[in-house]
């Protein structure tokens, strides 16, 4: 975009959301210019922060008469370069967007502007004993209008599910500017699921503003357990056992022996070193009950050759062991000076094939893999640390990369069970799908976006011209 | 595939608003493309029908000539992994085929449809019509992990997978949840099975009026002890039924402070019930009914206003929304207005089944319904010939 053109749409935009609103300077606009995927940057021409749907609103018909692209963006916590304007354009901020709307606990809603945090609905809903179930490990600082764009889960998803089960209803500005509400805050609104189709959609058919979403109950009580085991098979057929045994887990997260040292060090929690791996399980739900369920975990993790099962005996040791989990993948930052975490779903059968397939891969292009993940959805997290200065290591991590992607594939998993597409996946795309699948995802994109000015080059790839 | 005008052995002629289906074909995978074909040739609109359950519901059909597209030859298990809790169904397999097939692995599929054991897994996902078990287990939306299906224009697709969570591309098994087979027909289901629960009961109990039955279980939830399902079925008196699912301590637990909480609400404790919930379906002989969808805690009071007025109703407190009909053929202006004004400001509200009639100059769908401009979009993009299931969605699309 040439100086006077930006120059213009600056002068619209500010119109609409004030001077302070619009970002046009270099430096400003460099803080915008990717996501947590740090491979890729790119410098959108200029950065709105409206505060309401109407602004946005206006924004975009502004936007599509100019026929400038929009890259909404949350947080910029994500992990697939969902919010990198590839192309340029507009990054659309809903960092003004952070209010609370409303709370209802009777109806077990809570009603939020996109750019609130996730942790924020929670927290909004504590009085009341009820949470927003989805619990990304960024959850500070995700916004739930990103949450919605790439379907976040976290790892109590295990027995709560996905973003997409947790949202009753979203305002969502279209590609022409027009508001409309998506969903009902009765449920399953008649007609075809347009909030489904939309939860996932990473800002390719539209911009959420706001979010209905359902509240859960919180779990009246819960019992955690660790179980230390000296052999990564003994752990994963373990998390096969506790599934065929017919009990839920509210979660049921791995950690292996890299990451496991990477935490101690880091956060001193008191994880054992020298295990090969942990998991951590835990049940959750009315106090009668949950002594028989965390019974039945802990006996067949010992059948299984767990070493010691320990359980967290109050609510600290319990917060203590899961921020040590959501803090595991920072830790590893410690190890080298780059590192890149992969998203792939398996079969939850396939998992000691998968990871054992997974470290061959590691020695085999010499870099180091290590894995948290949630071994209860069989959502695999390996994290590949390498230094970006060593092109040599680049170059096999890149290849380590894509072998674990199209090996998840191979046994029947996807490239990606929450982080989303974005630019980073693109490419897998068609490993996973065919060119009939994409075509009918490209023409649900051009009915919503026909000029494709929302999020392009995301999610979708390009078409191969014949 | 039949190739006649007829249906095939044991399938009534499809009946579609007083008007029979010009030809009922059940094409299988392989033969599904060509029946599409053929119909195009033939000028004809498609209507995808399963066990027929929820077919009855939906605008005018805007064609002068249709074909049934029976989904019996899709019909069958293709895999399943009992280790993953993942199962693949043909569209037109029965819930009672898939149940049973999960039972000897000590699994389910905890969905109970409109056409009980009959109704097809396709149907269940294209009506998006749940019945009571939907507030604990969610949808069968909810427990679709991945979808195949096909254009109008005989071309297959498919998005989701096999695996517990999968963000990759659109999840267009939600676009085609509720789409009444308006914007493809759905040839098979991946889905989400669970373990069966250890135990399984089912309190009763009778109340002397509607709205305090109701008000007994929106209470219960507002203590956040929710049964697995809930059930209030019209009287007098008006019978609560509410599941109790789970380990066997919880469901002993959990059964002895519901009969505590709902004795001290004025009810009358009945003797237990079969372990499964009504079906979430009108009266047989009822030739009009009605559902009403609101938000949680409305329930009482709409049912509370149609009560005296209809001939009968069920309930659905923890999802919010009721179901009422009535048996003899009722004045249209005066059940149009008593429904209307008796509906939530912000709910929805479908005309679940009322005479051919009525429906010339009505919308069926109201309220808080998928944006019909947008539904319309997709429909251009995906049938532009406007073969499938013309009219019949939302807005008329």
């Amino acid at each position: 975009m040439g100086t006077v053109e930006r120059a213009e749409l600056a002068r619209e935009l500010e119109a609409i959301v004030g001077r302070d609103g619009v970002l046009t300077q270099e430096a400003e606009r460099r803080v915008y210019d990717g996501d947590a995927y740090t491979l890729h940057r790119a410098l959108p021409d200029a950065v709105a922060l409206p505060r309401t749907t109407e602004e946005v609103a206006r924004i975009v018909r502004i936007c599509a008469r100019r026929g400038v692209s929009i890259v909404a963006r949350g947080a910029g916590t994500g992990l697939s370069g969902g919010a990198t304007p590839i192309l340029g354009g507009l990054v659309l901020s809903t960092m003004r967007m952070s209010r609370i709307l409303a709370v209802d606990p009777d109806r077990r809603l809570v009603t939020a502007q996109a750019g609130a945090t996730n942790a924020s609905l929670s927290r909004a809903a504590a009085p009341y004993g009820l949470h927003f179930a989805p619990d990304p490990s960024s959850q500070v600082a995700s916004t739930i209008g990103g949450n919605v764009a790439e379907n976040a889960g976290g790892p109590h998803t295990l027995k709560y599910g996905v973003t997409v089960n947790h949202v009753a209803a979203l305002t969502v500005v279209l590609a022409d500017g027009r508001v409309t509400r998506l969903g009902s805050t009765a449920g399953d609104a008649p007609g075809p699921d347009l909030v489904g189709l939309f939860v996932g959609s990473e800002g390719t058919l539209g911009i959420v503003t706001e979010v209905t979403a359902r509240l859960t109950p919180s779990p009246e009580s819960w019992r955690t357990l660790l179980a230390v085991f000296d052999d990564v098979n003994a752990c994963t057929e373990t998390v096969t056992g506790i599934i065929a045994a017919g009990i839920v887990p509210a979660a049921m997260e791995m950690i292996d022996q890299v990451i496991l040292r990477a935490i101690e060090r880091a956060l001193h929690v008191g994880f054992p070193e020298d295990a090969a791996a942990v998991l951590v399980v835990e049940v959750d739900g009315p106090e009668p009950g949950l002594d028989r369920d965390a019974d039945a975990v802990e006996a067949i993790c010992r059948r299984q050759g767990a070493r010691e099962v320990r359980r967290a005996t109050d609510e600290q040791e319990r917060a203590r062991l899961w921020m040590a989990r959501k803090k595991g993948v920072g830790t590893v930052g410690r190890l080298a000076p780059n590192m890149v975490t992969q998203d792939g779903v398996i079969p939850r059968t396939r998992l000691p094939e998968a990871l054992a397939r997974v470290a061959e891969i590691g020695r085999r292009h010499r870099i180091r893999v290590c894995n948290v993940f949630h071994a209860g959805d069989g959502n695999l997290h390996p994290c590949i640390v390498y230094d970006q200065r060593d092109t040599d290591e680049v170059r096999r991590v890149e290849s380590a990369n894509r072998e674990i992607v199209e090996l998840c594939v191979a046994l029947g998993g996807s490239i990606t069970g929450e982080h989303g597409v974005g630019i980073e996946k693109l490419s897998f795309m068609t490993a996973m799908f065919g060119p009939s699948d994409l075509d009918v995802m490209r023409a649900v994109r051009h009915a919503l976006d026909p000029e494709r000015l929302l999020n392009p080059g995301k999610l979708l790839p390009e078409p191969v011209s014949p | 595939m039949t190739t006649g005008g007829g249906a095939p052995d044991g399938m009534e002629t499809p009946l579609l608003d007083g008007h029979a289906a010009d030809r009922v074909v059940a094409p299988d995978e392989t033969q599904l493309a060509d029946a599409m074909a053929s119909a195009r040739h033939a000028g004809a609109a498609v209507v995808p029908w399963g066990s027929g359950a929820c077919v009855e519901t939906g605008n005018p059909l805007r064609a002068a000539a249709w074909w049934a597209l029976s989904t019996r030859a899709l019909s069958g298990i293709r895999a399943f992994s009992p280790g993953d809790l993942v199962v693949t169904a043909g569209a037109g397999t029965p819930l009672g085929e898939l149940q049973d097939a999960l039972r000897a692995a000590g699994q389910w599929m905890p969905i109970d449809p409109p056409g009980g054991e009959s109704a097809t897994i396709g149907g269940a996902l294209a009506s998006g019509v749940s019945g009571f078990r939907r507030a604990t287990y969610g949808s069968v939306a909810d427990r679709a992990l991945g979808v195949e299906a096909m254009l109008a224009d005989g071309r297959p697709f498919r998005s989701g997978g096999r695996v517990m969570k999968n963000v990759a591309g659109y999840d267009l098994a939600r676009l085609l949840f509720g789409s009444r087979g308006a914007l493809a027909v759905v040839t098979s289901v991946i889905l989400r099975a669970s373990p069966l629960p250890p135990a399984r009961r089912t309190l009763a109990f009778d109340a002397p009026a509607p709205a305090q039955a109701l008000r007994a279980v929106e209470d219960l939830c507002r203590d956040r002890r929710d049964p697995s399902w809930a059930a209030v079925v019209s009287g007098p008196p008006a019978r609560v039924l509410l599941g109790v699912e789970g380990n066997a301590d919880l469901v002993g637990h959990r059964c002895g402070q519901f009969r505590r909480a709902l004795r001290e609400a004025g009810l009358a404790e009945a003797p237990e019930e079969s372990a499964d919930p009504p079906e979430w379906a009108p009266a047989d002989d009822a030739p009009v009914a009605a559902t009403l969808g609101c938000p949680r805690g409305e329930t009482a009071e709409i049912v509370g206003r149609l009560d005296a007025v209809a001939d009968g109703w069920i309930a659905d407190p923890l999802a919010g929304r009721a179901l009422v009909w009535w048996r003899q053929a009722p004045q249209r202006e005066a059940v149009l207005a008593a429904v209307r004004s008796a509906a939530s400001p912000s709910g929805h509200l479908t005309w679940t089944r009322v005479p051919a009639d009525w429906k010339q100059t009505m919308e069926v769908f109201e309220g808080e319904i998928a944006d019909p401009a947008l539904v319309a979009a997709l429909k251009r993009a995906l049938d532009p010939g406007d073969v499938l299931c013309p009219g019949r969605s939302v807005g008329h699309v």
